[in-house]
């Protein structure tokens, strides 16, 4: 067989044979198969490494119990171990068997590809997303990242990869995406929930870029991200949407201003808001169906105890009889006195003035894929090596990246990965649970508290913050390789 | 003109400096700084690399390489110097790339640093010959960070002369000592100095030395933090003499019981007490030759961190000092020549009908006349019993003498202390009113921790006793309280701005009580302790800590860092800087650059090794700044001296929670990818 070309990308996953979430091995042969197949038929030079650490007495190894393609002309299979006597010689190697993000790391720094996705073993990468790939256009200063979309567990295995990715589509059961995670269909929309800031069947329902319903102090709302979109069924004799809202704590000198984008993305009307405001947004005469996309026009200030920007918040949207204008307007109909944001939670960082670009990354599930330059991934030593329960430091590298100046670039639907679903999914519901796990087993973990004070720190020095040393990865280790 | 080894130098030194005059003998002490290291390492046959990091050169004067007097043979030493031109550093803070600062200059010459060890100092810097003898005995190893206090030579030191004479000038005229707790001032025989308001009187014959931090006040009094080990000197009164100090535990020292041990010169178990509150203790320090004593405290299961703070405070000593230690006089005074002294007072004892009336022990008739006159034969210096220890709180005025009368006015709740070394367990007191309310009749209370243990109505001059549990040699803090006054209370007073409730004439020993027998010997080698008075402790840390307790575990026992001065010595190997991408090349200014580095190089597995005395390095002195000035293109000195800020002490709590390094730089710290200007001294290149 001819020498296989340098990879283009390497995908990076790390697992050991303990059938984590069950159906282990089915779940990682379908992973497989996604990559190998798609990326062979699109003549996508690539590898894909799968560490595999602590692995368990009694179990065979890895590859003995998957299909793997004996010769490959585009993808060369890598299984690397990490042996026992490794994963003990590190801190609490009793109560934790499988410490993943320095698996990770070790593939990543013997990953060959000219870019390197790390991901897990029980993802399915769509066709769209192999397309894109594919076309070689990745860029160098660029970390790329994307919404999971969780699907059924019962896939079709072993089968055509056409018919497991059909599987996928039509079994969605929810996207992690960068305002939350949500029950989803795949067309957009977010569920309204109750009590929610828009009504059952009032013909507005929530796109994209709205954070999730918060029910504190005693009004029910939501914070709209840097672009929201309202989709829309206009009733009849009704054009005017009243929107309640006030300014949030990253609203500059308390005042926020939220634009209305036309179909090109230009402004097309703004308004300023100050204080609790009722505004009206009037929407020019066009079909009953409509998508509108809100933005905010002002850069926001970073808090102290949340990463997101909260520049508004929004407590009800409702539709209101009245003629269509010409073109967009939109007005303050009333204001009154709105949240002092020097007394509450969650409050400015006090270093707020001197942040560069404080941005709301999109770390929601980004264990499951994060991918820039090998250069990038050295650059930033991989992801920190703490050995704790590994909760938020897939999140926290994101953040490094980014502040090591490298550009988050999210990729769109219909590019997709899938995760095949299991009962150990981490979901916003199950993370006290997690806590409690660790915390029984006396190991511990990075709080969101700690990890959020981090991001600060690297918004505040305008610097990325990187916590291995040179050796990261295992560099200095023996790693012993099978490679198909 | 360069006689180096072939082959890669052990040590490189890198400096940053400019021809910028900005601190009027700049020049100088960057010539002395490069002809010592020169001279030294010819000296010791040290292959080394002195490399200057020129930053920005003044276009108008010379460059370095012109503006110093380079000696015609370098001898062990190459000397580089890296220009990075005021070009490079003008389009990086446009693009915002790069912060302008003495540690990225410093990253440029460690990052073309070629020596095994790379050593980051500044200009103005002398070695020992003991320090350069070390660094040439090439035992210098990985994984370690070397650090050293540094000796502040006052200025005047002689450019011109040799550097035998430069160093005799630093070794005489040492202004400052920067250690790895504080920075002191030193003695003429070089112990640090106790600034006024410390914790030791003056004079006192007791310095503090490693281990201690510098003196603090709070409401409860000043008081100084130790570590986990603190260094006391003693120049013990002639033939040994007593100790007194009180202390209790700080956030360092753990869940209570608290141990505190002192060890000896010879690392022996000295003396050892398990405390629960702020404690007074006496320990009899034994006679030594030579006079003067090394001894150290120590908390064994001390050295607990906090998150606020990136000290360790395992104890808080209030004060230590030395006790009178003489036979107390029980005599008693003539009978005759003091009733002759004390008449007034005491006829008005019996024209008040010689009567106290106290509520809990009442002395009253001829008794009290009798029981006054004996208080009185008792009296020593001011108003006390010169057979009993007494030490005075807040609420007390000055001592006063009219006439041969003595006393003290008090005023509000007054406090004071008082030790019986007899058995007596009860105190006596001699008490009038005073104008402040009107001369009236009132109630005298005596607390004990809060606890009432005795009342007695003062009516004109009364005799009162009070019955305390109080046990020999032990010392308990009393606190005076006037109530119920028959008048109004702060009746102004002509011509007098103080309040004067009452005065008290004389304080001492009551009834006589048995004296206790004598408590057991100190186990073998142990030296005679007693715990002379026990109270609350000023801070509950237990409750205090308690919304920390979870950081504080994950912290484990971190050390404290040695950071004053640290940007002066900062030596790793090669590789080591590699490892942490040198100083954090931060545009916050505000940080303290270098004492990051020191933790993230201890959290990146690097132990922090003090190079100790003899081993110095003397920084020179002078007057207007180290020459990185507001004008030098916005570069200022990171801490050259002073605590780690704010910031440092949130980062390091990070790092030890963590148990891992934060490192800010990428991988082409140092400008990396930079080409600078390099001058060696015959030649000149373009180097990457």
């Amino acid at each position: 067989m001819p020498a296989r070309p340098q990879p283009y990308i390497s995908v990076v996953a790390a697992a050991r044979n303990d059938n984590h979430g069950g159906d282990m091995t089915r779940r990682m042969q379908a992973c497989l198969d996604s990559w190998i197949e798609q990326a062979r038929a699109l003549g996508l030079p690539s590898e894909f490494i799968v560490v595999e650490w602590n692995p368990p007495a009694g179990r065979p190894p890895l590859p003995t119990e998957l299909r793997l393609p004996a010769d490959d002309p585009l993808c060369a299979v890598r299984f690397l171990e990490v042996s026992r006597e490794i994963h003990h010689s590190l801190p609490f190697g009793d109560a934790i068997p499988f410490h993943q993000m320095i698996a990770k790391n070790a593939g990543v720094r013997r990953a060959a590809g000219e870019f390197v996705l790390a991901t897990n073993i029980d993802i399915l990468f769509s066709a769209a997303l192999m397309r894109h790939l594919s076309e070689r256009k990745l860029d160098p200063r660029a970390f790329y990242r994307m919404d999971r979309w969780d699907i059924a567990r019962a896939i079709p295995c072993p089968a055509p990869v056409e018919d497991v990715l059909a599987f996928a589509a039509a079994n969605l059961k929810r996207v992690c995406a960068r305002e939350g995670t949500w029950a989803s269909a795949g067309d957009g929309i977010r569920p309204v929930e109750t009590p929610d800031i828009v009504a059952p069947d009032s013909g507005i329902r929530l796109g994209r870029g709205w954070y999730g319903v918060e029910s504190g102090d005693g009004f029910t709302k939501r914070s709209p991200g840097p672009i929201a979109e309202l989709v829309l069924e206009r009733p009849h004799a009704a054009s005017h949407l009243v929107i309640e809202a006030d300014a949030g704590p990253s609203a500059r000198g308390g005042r926020a201003e939220w634009q209305v984008l036309d179909s090109s993305g230009a402004a097309a009307a703004s308004v300023p808001v100050e204080g609790r405001c009722r505004l009206r947004l009037t929407l020019p005469s066009g079909p009953r169906g409509c998508a509108v996309r809100l933005r905010h026009a002002r850069p926001g200030l970073g808090l102290r105890e949340d990463v997101r920007l909260l520049e508004l918040r929004v407590f009800s949207i409702r539709w209101e009889p009245g003629a269509a204008g010409e073109g967009w307007s939109f007005d303050v109909l009333d204001r009154a006195p709105g949240a002092d944001w020097s007394t509450r939670i969650p409050s400015v960082s006090p270093y707020a003035a001197t942040m560069r670009d404080p941005f709301h990354l999109h770390t929601n599930a980004c264990g499951d894929f994060t991918m820039m330059s090998r250069d990038a991934w050295s650059a930033l030593r991989g992801y920190p090596e703490f050995p704790i329960w590994p909760t938020h430091l897939d999140s926290l590298l994101c953040y490094t990246a980014y502040h090591a100046g490298f550009a988050e670039v999210t990729l769109e639907d219909p590019m997709r990965v899938y995760h095949i679903e299991h009962p150990a999914v981490w979901t916003p519901e199950t993370e006290e649970e997690r806590e409690a796990r660790a915390a029984q087993r006396g190991v511990p973990l990075l709080s969101y508290q700690t990890f959020v004070e981090l991001c600060q720190f690297m918004r505040r020095f305008n610097a990325p913050l990187i916590f291995c040393g040179a050796g990261w990865g295992l560099a200095g280790h023996h790693l012993p390789e099978t490679s198909f | 003109m360069c006689s180096l080894e072939a082959g890669r130098p052990y040590l490189s030194i890198v400096a940053t400096a400019r021809n910028g005059n900005h601190g009027g003998n700049l020049l100088d002490r960057i010539q002395v700084f490069v002809s010592g290291w020169i001279e030294q390492a010819r000296r010791h046959n040290l292959p080394s690399e002195l490399i200057l990091v020129e930053w920005n050169p003044p276009e108008d004067r010379p460059r370095l390489a012109e503006a110093l007097h380079w000696p015609a043979d370098t001898g062990s030493t190459q000397v580089r110097i890296i220009e990075v031109p005021g070009e490079i550093d003008r389009r990086n803070r446009r693009a915002g790339a790069l912060p302008p600062g003495q540690t990225i200059a410093k990253n440029v010459g460690i990052r073309r640093a070629r020596g095994e060890f790379i050593l980051a100092t500044n200009t103005g810097i002398l070695f020992s010959g003991e320090m350069v003898r070390f660094l040439a005995a090439r035992k210098l190893e990985k994984g370690k960070l070397y650090r050293t206090d540094r000796y502040d030579a006052a200025a005047g030191v002689p450019a011109g002369g040799s550097l035998d004479e430069q160093l005799a000038w630093c070794r005489s005229h040492v202004a400052r000592l920067c250690a790895r707790h504080g920075i002191y001032r030193l003695t003429a025989d070089g112990m640090r100095e106790n600034p006024p308001g410390d914790i030791v009187p003056p004079g006192s014959g007791i310095w503090f030395g490693e281990g201690w931090f510098e003196p603090e006040s709070a409401v409860t009094g000043g008081f100084r933090w130790m570590a986990s080990g603190a260094e006391v000197f003693l120049q013990a009164p002639g033939g040994g003499g007593a100790l007194t100090f009180e202390a209790e535990a700080g956030p360092g020292a753990g869940a209570p019981p608290h141990t505190l041990q002192v060890i000896d010169d010879d690392g022996k178990v000295a003396a050892e007490w398990l405390l629960l509150s702020r404690t007074t203790l006496r320990l009899d320090i034994p006679a030594t030759q030579g006079g003067r004593r090394r001894i150290r405290f120590r908390v064994p299961g001390g050295g607990l961190p906090t998150t606020g703070d990136p000290r360790i405070t395992d104890f808080r000593f209030y004060r230590i000092e030395w006790m009178e230690t003489r036979t107390p006089d029980f005599a008693l005074r003539p009978f005759a020549a003091t009733v002759r002294k004390w008449m007034p007072i005491l006829l008005r004892l019996v024209k008040d009908r010689l009567l106290a009336q106290p509520l809990s022990f009442p002395v009253a008739g001829p008794r009290a006349f009798l029981r006054a006159a004996r208080l009185l034969r008792l009296l020593g210096g001011d108003i006390f019993d010169r057979g009993a220890t007494f030490r005075l709180g807040g609420g007390w005025h000055s001592f006063e003498d009219i006439g041969g009368i003595t006393f003290r006015w008090a005023h509000g709740d007054s406090e004071f202390g008082v030790c019986f070394q007899d058995g007596t367990a009860c105190l006596a007191m001699l008490v009038e009113p005073g104008p402040s309310i009107g001369f009236q009749p009132f109630d005298l209370v005596v607390r004990i921790e809060g606890r009432e243990e005795g009342r007695a109505r003062i009516r004109g001059v009364t005799y009162v006793e009070f019955d305390l549990p109080v046990r020999q040699g032990r010392e308990v803090l009393l606190n005076l309280t006037p109530e119920n006054p028959a008048g109004a209370w702060g009746q102004p007073i002509a011509h007098e701005a103080r309040t004067l409730d009452y005065r008290v004439l004389a304080c001492g020993r009551g009834r006589p009580g048995r004296p206790l027998p004598a408590g057991p010997a100190p186990p073998d080698g142990r030296w005679p302790t007693r715990v002379l008075a026990i109270r609350p402790a000023g801070t509950d840390w237990a409750a205090a800590l308690a919304p920390q307790a979870g950081a504080i575990a994950e912290m484990g026992r971190p050390p404290f860092l040695h950071l004053h001065a640290c940007g002066d010595f900062q030596m790793m190997a090669r590789e080591d800087w590699y490892d942490v991408r040198g100083y954090a090349e931060l545009d916050d200014l505000s940080m303290h650059l270098d004492s990051l580095l020191s933790y993230a190089a201890c959290y990146a597995g690097k132990q922090e090794v003090l190079l100790p005395d003899p081993m110095r390095i003397y920084h020179i002195g002078h007057g207007t700044g180290s020459g990185w000035t507001a004008e030098d293109r916005g570069v200022r000195p990171e801490s050259a001296a002073g605590a780690a800020g704010a910031d440092v002490a949130a980062l390091a709590a990070q790092m030890r929670s963590l148990h891992a390094a934060m490192i800010f730089n990428l991988d082409h710290w140092g400008m990396a990818g930079e080409p600078l200007r390099e001058t060696t001294l015959e030649r000149t290149e373009a180097a990457k």
